[in-house]
């Protein structure tokens, strides 16, 4: 495989890991029951994370990768809306969209 | 006083505002820096994945870069006692400019047009996100009658 496309789907894989630590901490204080379990789900999403991105900079400019990472802000916000119930208003709907629009700008200049 | 107006140009507001802008950026830098030097791989196989492991025992930049993300983090929360995320968060995301800056001094990445267009269409997106409603509570499905 190309590597900058190897490194772009590293860096997009890192985003939803991001995604998925987020609600897992915000689901870590919902459940009294279970923080424990989702705390440590969160700092294991952490490590995998930190240890893609890793590879993901030996590929691809730290330019495009850094940007590019503000892909999990849209990731935590669908996972927020099909898990937490939270609700996407319009204003902030508008932002997530043109953050993904940047996003795949920006792994377009990669 | 009014502590909620006045608190929001802290001095040690603007100074943890800027230590997580530099914090960022040096993170960012030096993890690139430290990642650059390892080998080269076209495929995440095992064989790869185990020349880059014993390739990152030998740079202890890393080491450097962890703990910086964790000063990094310490900033963060410490900020975050001045000021609400959703006024300090736009804010720190100027950092994807100038870790574009100091990567094109450093590494000579190039910062072309369309990588401007991108990052300006991304900054504007957070600034919308953060500038929306907080709280979309009640939420809390599970308690719902």
């Amino acid at each position: 495989m190309n590597s900058i496309a190897l490194g772009l789907i590293l860096v997009v894989t890192c985003s939803f890991i991001e995604g998925a630590a987020q609600v897992s901490f915000k689901l870590s204080r919902v459940h009294e029951d279970r923080r424990l379990i989702w705390t440590v789900i969160g700092f294991a999403a952490y490590i995998t994370e930190v240890g893609l991105y890793t590879l993901a900079l030996r590929q691809i400019d730290v330019t495009v990768a850094f940007a590019m990472g503000s892909l999990s802000f849209v990731v935590t916000a669908a996972l927020s809306a099909l898990i937490l119930k939270e609700r996407i208003s319009g204003v902030r709907g508008i932002g997530l969209l043109l953050i993904l629009c940047g996003v795949a700008l920006m792994g377009g200049q990669a | 006083m009014d502590a909620q107006k006045s608190a929001r140009l802290a001095p040690r507001l603007i100074v943890g505002l800027a230590l997580a802008i530099l914090l960022d950026t040096v993170v960012q830098v030096m993890w690139k820096r430290a990642s650059s030097a390892l080998p080269a791989f076209d495929k995440l196989d095992a064989a790869a994945l185990e020349r880059i492991g014993g390739a990152l025992v030998h740079q202890p930049i890393f080491l450097l870069v962890a703990v910086l993300i964790a000063a990094q983090m310490i900033n963060w929360l410490l900020t975050l006692d001045h000021a609400d995320v959703s006024f300090a968060q736009p804010i720190t995301a100027l950092s994807y400019v100038s870790v574009a800056l100091v990567s094109r001094l450093w590494f000579g990445e190039p910062i072309t047009l369309m990588r401007v267009l991108g990052m300006g269409i991304i900054l504007v997106g957070v600034f919308l996100v953060a500038r929306s409603d907080p709280n979309t509570e009640p939420t809390a499905p599970e308690v719902a009658p």
